[in-house]
């Protein structure tokens, strides 16, 4: 063939005569993503890719025709973009997407695999239930019907209390908003989904300090830090493609990168410093560097006199932790708890990075609140490079938490008050009086429902012991796996114990299999995240479009019309899919085998949260900018997101929220105040009055109002800013370069949650009973989320004599949650085969334990009386200390050493079993969001 | 044989009187950056049809969990002086112009010479059987197809996808996490290494490159 | 940083390739008995036994060694046609597939030859000319290995010149075992026919002390290869080191020791001093024959496979490379 030199590299593309897609402009484009030199060499104009594309001659080869689609993955919340080809409606390959602006075409191995979600030969087909310990097909029709039959028995006999949905952090934020608004026509407030289990501590928590519970900065910030501390987060494993902005920091700024945690990860391998703290002691750590910051002044003085209000508060606990005590406490050495705190003083902007490690204690609150207190002193709020940047779970968990799939809200976080209802009441088109008459009465219909954690005590515990009325007797399992949540055993007999029990999923998941009952199960087959249309928020706020790449695949559905098509059966259709503005689109009359509904009822479900999501400005995030952005996606720069030139100038990728109007570019970073409010500025929120009960001031002192403002200090709330339909009060706010949440300060001492200042605790099953007298945990909470939550009763000295060992619990790199549809791609698989527990050398040979052995975990007898236990195959490795034991959670399929690959639908068994650690994982709920303890308990092996 | 038909890119000199030396095309591996999450390895078998037990390119880690842990994305380095190219008897294995160690797997005889002579254990076979049949050798093709017709079935088959006569780069490259596989011409790839060099103050991280390219160290 | 070695079981443990290199070399030292043993006949008349004998049984371990070169292709069929297929004749197999091919040809003549009787110049003249092709088939056995060039074990230095002995110890080994059961079989034969065989014995005995010697070599050099390992075109630092830890103290050490070393050469060389001290000039005794003679050609032959299987197997581990210096040091994990 041919071979064509390209002469010029800056000729256009119109004028060269190249066609679009070979634009050379592109191309160098192209170049700079491919070799990882984006923000590294942006001079650099040879190319890598060009080279070989400037050797084809267009047309010359009969190139396969195939659809491009660009698409988000739908593993974890860093929102990486790739690009589907399709061909003739099936997909037959991925690409990489070079333009997208967060991972510049970079996918882990889940993101690779992305296409074997739809193409897995074990992808559910049809609907099935369990007949008499069979699993038999059914049509949609007989299965929707059947479900709804005994729902509506349920709901007649025991009330609307007596149903739990789980929700998932999978689902786009469209389908999250609707199920939200299910559950209110439903008439319960019994829904929730994974963020529960994932980051309700860190939502709490920030909220808590500074208003708004999200990631404040952004992966693609981190390029700007010089310090970067990773507590309690493995990025590698969890976030891998976040490690590409944290290793440039590395390299470019000389950025030093400081690991805490009581394992060496992966992550910890790139660190500069490494820190192995005790499982569950990250307040006392954090605490010992606050110390050190304040002896030695280190601190952000101006920050904390015109930003922060009850210094003095936290002062005086700081002030327990003197670095002895810290050591004593977290085992980290002293004279290294003093390097950490210089180098994070040293090097500001600094940034710390945390996900469960941080957030699933039963102090869990205490623990990311103080992750605040640190950024606040060293005064990296509100910096590119700093800020608290919260490393969220599912590609979704982000929006799906502030779209209210939550028992404790409705969307956008206006909480379940008289007021939060009259205002959706509103938005909807409906009144209040209306919704309540769905709720068994008023008092239940403010009252937070079950979470994910604890919901199933509301089918194993006597109806009086509940904060309700009647117990559990429907459970939906909407996109949401068993094995991930702790007390997995007592999960197990709740759900063999339900009336009526729905697994909604693209996979048989371990919720179907889990239980021994021999009927009552339904399997419904959703659609994969990649065959429904939909937006997405990633863990930074950004919002981002992403396209379906085929449609839904066997007789799967997409979860919207899976929802419909119940609502119409139970006869709400109609109010849910209205507004007060208009009904939805392109919803059909009957909902009867819809497999999936059309772009633009998405786009008009958007339209409605527009209008109500106000609080956190989910206002300006229109579909029409979605849909400009992911066509624009090459013009917004790397470091900073913003784009540069075109329709979308000046316009943050992903519109961050707060993205208060249509013209608004979106909130990269929150509560920056270098700029104006209309271009991203903002103040902490003014969120608890202003004055607060000891009679400071809760305002902002004078001079920190963000640039261009016309109140130069502190401000309250604009008034109905959160109800305001007509969004004349954010159009007035701009105007005015007024944040319409006010400019506050960040609070230090949270007077409304239980330890208004964080507090260590020690964990419930701690390793060292001396030290719980003076850290004990909390006193026994009678009614929490509707159930009883014990603490101190269940904390005993004696624990740690049978039970020497921690036992700890997180991710792999392939796998995800539950990791249903991970197992049941070979791909995945045959990089990580078996399930295993990490053992520290020592600690094996005092077991007699050798690599590859088999191993029993036993946990302590909790609620039940008797101990759990799984059998695992040890893996001998320094990673963990010799005090404790490590195991992946995404396992299911096996049960005490024996497999339950008989209890799935025939060639469904994924290839992959292994026990789930979450059977052993011990009890334990965070005192304010009761997420649950996974990340310190107590257990003992021996050699099986 | 369609050897006429595949793509050879071809490199560009600065200057008014352009040259075009032919591109040499080689796989750099930054043993700093690689974190060992397996999208290379999946990305392989997404995009070319790998049957289960072959692994065209592979990460290891040393020192899991001790000071030093270090990840490394193993694929077929595509060498200047191929070992294995040099010893297979059917020159099965030759060097395309612009460098890409491709396999024939009509020609290849399955004796296994290969695997033994790569210092990298690209060269694969599937599992063997019990008379010790393991068919042909199969390697990482860096995208590049095999000697048949691009884009034709039977190339899609054997080799799997032909990204370089697309005007692509191979897939584990492109989407490697952290850019800590990078591909494509040799001069270029040696600027990507020099520039982190230069950031990172001394020391490369490559690895291996003086192995797989001596003429480059 | 240490240096990586990238480990890979390569055909876990296959008999095949062993076997194959084995009897490459078996019939190479076969041929070189029979031909040895065809020019002496005019001395002693019972040569003539040991080296038709011999003549045949070169055919018997040819096939095999064709059977096993064969049987380990991933497409024999292809392997058969080699003088169509093979075309690179830098590659040592190509070079082999020739020696191979021109091998068979005249060993099969040869036999013929001693079957057919007629003239015994022209049988060896045969045995003269093939002599150098047989003998060549011995050494590219250990040149094939060697051109595997990240293997540090596969020397290009050692090997060859360790095949080639190994090959003739064994060759005659299975000569004089052959020769002591035509023996047995034929009835009483001329008093020459037993000295023949005495004297491949004690010819075993020498090439196993040469042998030994090798080894040794052999060994001590991969064990001092501790820099600059020439076993190849590339450097390959430690690498003779990591093989000579991995065969001497490795999971290969065992079948070292008991196998090659022990059995394979300590064991037939003290035979070989029985014999010696049994007076080897005494008048042919069956009983000392089955009780040392035979027991030690068989060793010899055992210990020849396991040669060969520890060279084969020793390849699974490939020469180390190197990872640049860390540039950001890593600071050891605290608090336990």
């Amino acid at each position: 063939m041919k071979l064509i030199r390209r002469q010029d590299h800056g000729v256009p593309a119109a004028q060269s005569g190249w066609p679009q897609a070979l634009d050379p402009r592109l191309d160098r484009r192209h170049f700079l993503r491919a070799a990882g030199l984006g923000g590294l060499a942006a001079s650099m104009t040879a190319g890598l890719v060009k080279e070989t594309e400037a050797a084809q001659e267009p047309g010359a080869i009969n190139l396969p025709q195939l659809e491009q689609v660009k698409t988000i993955c739908g593993n974890c919340a860093v929102g990486c973009g790739f690009v589907g080809e399709v061909q003739d409606g099936v997909w037959v390959s991925q690409e990489p997407w070079f333009e997208h602006p967060i991972n510049l075409g970079s996918l882990c191995s889940k993101g690779a695999a992305a296409r074997e979600h739809v193409i897995s030969e074990k992808r559910l087909r049809y609907p099935m239930k369990r007949v008499n310990g069979q699993w038999q097909r059914l049509s949609w029709d007989q299965a929707l019907s059947e479900i709804v039959a005994k729902l509506q028995e349920i709901r007649e006999q025991h009330g609307p209390d007596a149903f739990m949905l789980l929700g998932s952090a999978h689902h786009n934020n469209e389908t999250a908003y609707a199920l939200r608004k299910f559950a209110a026509f439903w008439g319960s407030n019994n829904i929730d989904h994974q963020a529960r289990i994932c980051h309700s501590t860190t939502v709490a928590g920030l909220a808590n300090v500074w208003g708004y519970g999200a990631m404040t900065n952004s992966m693609n910030d981190i390029r700007h830090s010089r310090s970067i501390m990773i507590i309690g987060e493995n990025v590698c494993t969890s976030h891998p493609i976040a490690m590409q902005h944290i290793l440039t920091a590395k390299e470019v700024n000389r950025a030093q990168v400081i690991v805490v945690d009581p394992r060496f990860s992966k992550t910890a391998a790139f660190a500069n410093q490494y820190a192995r703290i005790r499982s569950g002691t990250d307040v006392a750590f954090i605490y010992g560097l606050i110390h050190i910051i304040l002896k030695n002044g280190w601190e952000d003085k101006r920050m904390l006199n015109e930003r922060t209000y009850g210094l003095q508060a936290l002062v005086d606990e700081v002030g327990k932790f003197d670095p002895d005590t810290v050591e004593n406490i977290t085992g980290v050495p002293k004279a290294e708890l003093e390097r950490i705190a210089r180098t994070m003083a040293d090097n500001r902007p600094g940034t710390v990075i945390w996900a469960m490690g941080g957030t699933q204690h039963t102090n869990g609150t205490s623990i990311t609140r103080s992750y605040c207190a640190l950024q606040l002193v060293l005064g990296n709020m509100g910096v590119p490079g700093g800020g608290t940047n919260v490393f969220r779970g599912h590609d979704n968990v982000q929006g799906a938490t502030d779209l209210g799939v939550l028992s404790n809200t409705l969307p956008g976080y206006y909480g379940l008050g008289a007021g939060a209802w009259k205002h959706w009441a509103n938005v909807w088109g409906t009144d209040a009086e209306e919704l309540k008459s769905r709720f068994t009465n008023e008092k239940m219909m403010q009252k937070v429902g079950f979470t994910v954690a604890r919901w199933y005590e509301g089918v194993l515990l006597d109806a009086e012991e509940l904060g309700q009325d009647v117990n559990v007797h429907a459970a939906f399992y909407w996109g949401h796996s068993t094995n991930c949540q702790s007390q997995l055993d007592r999960i197990k007999r709740a759900l063999e114990k339900v009336d009526l029990l729905v697994d909604i999923d693209p996979f048989v998941t371990t919720t179907s299999i889990l239980p021994d009952r021999p009927d009552g199960v339904y399997i419904l087959p959703a659609a994969t995240v990649y065959e429904q249309y939909g937006s997405v928020t990633n863990s930074n706020r950004d919002i981002q479009w992403r396209n379906r790449v085929v449609s839904p695949v066997w007789e799967s559905r997409s979860d919207l019309a899976i929802l419909l098509d119940l609502a119409e059966r139970l006869g709400f259709k109609d109010s849910l899919t209205r507004n007060t503005q208009a009904a939805w689109e392109g919803v059909p009359e009957s909902m009867q085998d819809v497999k999936e509904l059309p772009e633009e009822t998405y786009a008009s479900i958007i339209r409605e949260w527009n209008l109500g999501m106000r609080t956190i400005g989910m206002t300006g995030q229109t579909y029409e900018r979605m849909k400009r952005q992911q066509e624009w996606a090459h013009a917004f720069d790397i470091k900073t997101k913003t784009a540069v030139g075109g329709p979308v100038d000046g316009e943050q990728w992903g519109l961050p929220w707060p993205c208060w109007t249509e013209q608004h570019p979106g909130t990269h970073i929150l509560y920056r105040t270098d700029i104006p409010v209309s271009q991203g500025g903002l103040g902490f929120r003014a969120r608890w009055g202003t004055q607060a009960p000891d009679g400071d001031t809760l305002l902002a002192a004078n001079g920190s109002a963000p640039a261009g403002s016309s109140i130069n200090g502190g401000y309250a709330e604009l008034k109905d800013w959160k109800t305001d339909l007509t969004g004349q009060v954010f159009a007035d706010a701009m105007a005015k370069e007024l944040a319409p949440f006010g400019n506050g300060r960040a609070r230090f001492n949270s007077w409304n949650i239980p330890d208004p200042v964080p507090a260590h605790r020690e964990p419930i099953h701690s390793p060292r009973p001396d030290l719980i007298e003076q850290w004990p945990t909390y006193d026994d909470v009678k009614d929490h989320y509707r159930v009883p939550t014990l603490y101190k009763s269940l904390q005993k000295p004696d624990w740690v004599k049978d039970y020497p060992i921690i036992l700890s619990s997180g991710r792999q790199v392939e796998f995800e949650g539950g990791g249903n549809s991970e197992r049941a791609c070979w791909w995945l698989v045959e990089l990580q085969p078996e399930m295993y527990v990490e053992i520290h050398p020592k600690l094996a040979n005092d077991h007699r334990l050798k690599h590859g052995d088999w191993v029993w975990i036993e946990s302590p007898e909790d609620q039940d009386g008797k101990p759990s236990r799984i059998k695992v195959k040890a893996k001998i490795t320094k990673r963990v200390g010799p005090d404790m034991v490590y195991l992946p959670f995404h396992w299911g399929g096996m049960l005490e050493g024996e497999s339950l690959a008989s209890k799935y639908p025939a060639g469904y068994v994924p290839y992959g079993l292994g026990e789930s650690a979450n059977i052993v994982t011990n009890y334990g709920y965070d005192r304010v969001t009761q997420m649950q303890e996974t990340k310190t308990g107590l257990c003992r092996i021996s050699k099986a | 044989m369609a050897q006429t038909q595949v793509t050879i890119p071809f490199r560009e000199s600065e200057g008014p009187q352009a040259k075009h030396a032919p591109a040499r095309l080689k796989f750099y591996v930054d043993v700093k950056r690689c974190i060992e999450c397996g999208g290379c390895e999946v990305a392989c078998k997404n995009e070319n049809n790998v049957p289960e037990g072959i692994a065209r390119i592979r990460v290891v880690t040393v020192n899991e969990g001790e000071a030093g842990e270090s990840n490394v994305a193993v694929p077929c380095m595509h060498c200047s002086k191929a070992p294995c190219v040099a010893v297979c008897p059917v020159d099965a294995l030759y060097h395309r112009e612009d460098g890409i160690v491709q396999v024939n797997k009509e020609t290849c005889i399955g004796c296994g010479y290969c695997l033994y002579a790569c210092p990298f254990g690209a060269p694969q076979f599937p599992k063997s059987s019990p008379f010790g049949a393991r068919g042909v050798m199969d390697k990482c093709t860096y995208c590049a197809g095999g000697p048949e017709e691009p884009f034709s079935d039977r190339e899609r088959r054997l080799y799997g996808s032909n990204r370089i006569a697309e005007g692509k780069l191979p897939m584990c490259a492109s989407v490697c996490s952290t850019k800590a596989l990078v591909a494509g011409d040799g001069e270029e790839v040696a600027n990507v290494v020099r520039q982190r060099m230069a950031a990172r103050g001394s020391g490369g991280g490559g690895w291996a490159w003086g192995t797989a390219y001596p003429e480059s160290k | 940083m240490e240096p990586i070695i990238l480990w890979q079981t390569k055909w876990s443990y296959s008999l095949h390739v062993p076997l194959y290199l084995f009897f490459g070399g078996l019939t190479s030292g076969i041929f070189l008995a029979a031909v040895v043993a065809d020019l002496l006949e005019r001395k002693w008349q019972g040569a003539a036994l040991v080296s038709k004998v011999s003549s045949y049984s070169a055919i018997v371990t040819l096939a095999l060694a064709g059977f096993f070169l064969t049987a380990h292709l991933g497409k024999p069929e292809r392997g058969l046609a080699f003088p169509l297929f093979f075309t690179n004749y830098d590659s040592w197999m190509t070079r082999g597939g020739w020696i191979v091919g021109a091998g068979t040809l005249l060993v099969l003549l040869y036999a013929a030859l001693w079957y057919r009787g007629g003239a015994a110049w022209v049988r060896r003249l045969v045995g003269l000319v093939g002599l150098p092709v047989l003998l060549m088939l011995a050494v590219y056995t250990g040149l094939l290995l060697s051109r595997g060039t990240f293997v540090p074990l596969w020397s290009s230095k050692y090997l060859p010149v360790l095949f080639l002995n190994s090959g003739v110890t064994t060759g005659l080994a299975a000569s004089g075992l052959v020769g002591l059961v035509a023996l047995w079989f034929r009835g009483p034969q001329p008093q020459t026919a037993h000295s023949v065989v005495r004297w491949i014995s004690m010819a075993v005995g020498l090439f196993i002390l040469l042998e030994l010697f090798e080894i040794y070599n052999f060994m001590t050099y991969l064990a001092g290869s501790g820099q600059h390992a020439p076993t190849g075109q590339f450097l390959a630092p430690k690498g003779g080191a990591h093989v000579y830890q991995y065969v001497t103290r490795g999971a290969l050490a065992p079948w070292f020791w008991w196998g090659v070393i022990g059995l394979g050469l300590t064991a037939p060389l003290l035979l070989t001093l029985v014999e010696f001290l049994l007076d080897w000039r005494a008048r042919p005794l069956r009983w000392r024959n089955v009780l040392f003679t035979a027991p030690k050609f068989a060793l010899v032959l055992l210990g020849g496979i396991l040669l060969r299987c520890i060279i084969v197997w020793g390849g699974d581990l490939s020469a180390p490379l190197d990872f640049p210096p860390s540039v950001w040091p890593i600071p050891p994990a605290s608090g336990g």
